[in-house]
């Protein structure tokens, strides 16, 4: 087997176990930290994508997405701190009114 | 490329980080899981030859973003929170994964009868990586940073005291 | 024959610093004594050389207390995971020039690559974790405040010796130490006064700045005075390390040591010329030039030398700093400053490039 397909297998098995994650947990954080799961999950399947078709751009691609990430991070942490404020809880379950 | 012993190493660590990740029952386990799945990933971002990713994956991802979600589990003491997943959702989503990978090995499989996968892995040139990141996409690198500063303000202006901003008005 | 050369290339890595660290033991204490006009430890060995193997001895046979409302996995981990990223960076930097036997080329690091400096500043971004893994483990509310204190001390002073080092990139046109340090070997060039002067062309000179802000940087990194904060005893209990004894206790030392002398092996091959030749040395490589890696490291390490006297002669000159000062200085000076001399910087090679 090649380490390429073992690697993409890999990609798509980070990527659903960061799906199920953020459709079973509770805690909100734990919510994001499953989403940033994803991402990178995404950033290797990119990778591997421009090794596999010789394309450069994939990793620029990467790159942006490193950052972009980054930022909805920090923006996701300073909103569910501020719902953590208001409703002194950051469970889904028990968040629901706006 | 054959496979070769760290290859595998690098699979089973990612693997299981990530499995720690969804699993664990405090969230700061799964921080710090987190963490060294990002670790991890930029060992296979370096083996597979993108070493200027495996390092920005490491400054950026590994150094700033999961220190910051574990110093807010730690000031604010979140992790302490409920955190199960109900018994009976694992059988359902665990096997909607395994037939997704399932899936997966017979499209592999049907694609390796053609020649898509290189025979070696190159490392990739810094310079031919920063021409296309700075001269192709310069517009988008720019944009980039006016969104990094975009956050910073959003995120300084997020966290301040809201009843205070509006006794203001 | 390539294996072998990696683990042995590993083996120097670790067993340096390691090493090095009863030296700086000795001179820590010694000095320490020397600058409040008393003698230091004089009774073990002569004049004292034997203290830091009586220190180790003490440590070594203390009981290991494992206090029952601590994590275990991870109060075991944190000292372990401390120690191996304040080595780790070690990995990219070169300890003399690169040797030529017969055409192969034989590097003195164990991982060489294009990016030379930005794969130790990843490492150097990693070092915070074990003292946060450290500070939570503890189960303690007030190691864990300790913990956060000195983590967001370790990365606010990153980010203004990162900008920096990305001006100096700048300047020497690549991110590879060893053609910084060739560049470092000219003579420097300023445009009036160059001919009588006869510098180098070391970063010290042509970033001043520069070489301020990461010298400070250098200081905050390694959590040592003025901004050790976390391990202040009058403080906050003792901060990150309060829960530990004996032996892992004195692997969070050791690592501390092992921060500063990284990083100042780090700082010499940016600012101070690396293991160029000094004058002195310079004429000795003439007359045996088989032995020039050995002078470049003698050179090297003599740099590394000063430095670490300047951290402890640092250490007992200058009072600590508050928390809030400390953050003030990290973000609202030197971050600007940093960033300032970035854009100078980048103004004035536009201009030199452009005429």
């Amino acid at each position: 087997m090649n380490v390429l397909s073992l690697y993409y297998g890999l990609s798509l098995l980070v990527f659903f176990l960061g799906l199920g994650g953020m459709f079973l947990k509770k805690n909100l954080l734990s919510i994001l930290l499953c989403v940033e799961l994803m991402l990178s999950g995404v950033s290797l399947l990119l990778i591997l994508l421009s090794k596999s078709l010789n394309v450069l751009e994939a990793q620029s691609l990467v790159f942006f997405i490193i950052v972009v990430a980054a930022c909805e991070g920090a923006i996701g942490i300073s909103l569910i701190l501020s719902l953590f404020k208001k409703n002194k809880t950051i469970e889904s379950d028990d968040i629901v009114t706006m | 490329m054959e496979l070769s012993f760290v290859d595998l190493l690098l699979f089973l660590l990612v693997l299981s980080f990530s499995t720690v990740v969804v699993l664990a029952k405090d969230t700061l386990v799964s921080a710090f899981a987190l963490l060294l799945t990002f670790v991890a990933l930029a060992g296979i971002f370096f083996q597979v030859g993108a070493l200027f990713l495996s390092v920005i994956q490491v400054m950026v991802y590994a150094g700033a973003v999961a220190i910051l979600f574990i110093f807010v589990l730690m000031l604010m003491n979140l992790s302490d929170i409920k955190n199960y997943i109900p018994h009976y959702n694992y059988r359902k989503w665990f096997s909607f994964v395994g037939v997704i990978c399932l899936g997966f090995l017979i499209f592999d499989f049907i694609l390796a009868q053609s020649n898509l996968h290189q025979d070696q892995i190159a490392k990739t040139s810094l310079i031919v990586l920063f021409e296309s990141l700075f001269v192709r996409f310069m517009a988008a690198f720019e944009l980039a940073t006016v969104l990094l500063l975009a956050v910073v303000v959003s995120v300084v202006f997020l966290s301040k005291n809201q009843e205070n901003l509006s006794k203001k008005e | 024959m390539n294996i072998l050369l990696v683990l042995l290339k590993t083996a120097l890595v670790i067993g340096i610093p390691l090493g090095i660290i009863p030296l700086i033991l000795h001179v820590e204490r010694r000095g320490a004594g020397f600058i409040q006009r008393r003698l230091g430890p004089n009774r073990v060995g002569p004049f004292g050389l034997l203290q830091p193997l009586a220190d180790v001895f003490k440590f070594l046979f203390k009981e290991d207390v494992l206090p029952s409302h601590v994590r275990p996995v991870y109060y075991y981990l944190a000292p372990m995971i401390s120690l191996l990223f304040a080595i780790l960076p070690l990995a990219g930097i070169p300890l003399c020039g690169k040797i030529d036997i017969d055409g192969t080329l034989f590097r003195p690091e164990v991982f060489h690559s294009d990016l030379g400096i930005l794969f130790i500043f990843a490492l150097t971004a990693l070092g915070p974790y074990g003292i946060l893994l450290a500070g939570w483990s503890s189960n303690n509310k007030f190691t864990v405040l300790g913990a956060i204190r000195a983590c967001a001390q370790m990365i606010s002073y990153e980010l203004a010796m990162t900008l920096t080092v990305i001006s100096l990139i700048l300047v020497y046109g690549s991110s590879d130490i060893h053609a910084m340090i060739a560049s470092q070997g000219q003579l420097l060039q300023i445009p009036f006064i160059s001919s009588f002067l006869g510098l180098p062309a070391w970063g010290i000179f042509l970033q001043p700045i520069g070489a301020l802000v990461f010298l400070v940087g250098i200081f905050a990194e390694s959590n040592r005075l003025p901004f050790d904060l976390a391990e202040g005893e009058s403080e906050i209990v003792a901060g990150y390390h309060l829960e530990y004894s004996s032996i892992k206790f004195a692997i969070f030392f050791m690592a501390e040591y092992v921060h500063v002398i990284v990083l100042s092996a780090l700082y010499t091959h940016l600012f101070l010329g690396g293991y160029n030749l000094l004058p002195g040395a310079d004429f000795l490589a003439e007359q045996w030039p088989l032995l020039t890696p050995f002078f470049e490291f003698v050179c090297f390490f003599s740099k590394v030398a000063f430095l670490i006297w300047l951290f402890v002669w640092v250490r007992w000159s200058l009072p600590r700093f508050r928390y809030d000062q400390l953050m003030d200085l990290g973000w609202k000076r030197l971050l600007p400053l940093a960033l300032g001399n970035l854009i100078v910087t980048t103004a004035i090679l536009f201009w030199k490039h452009s005429s």
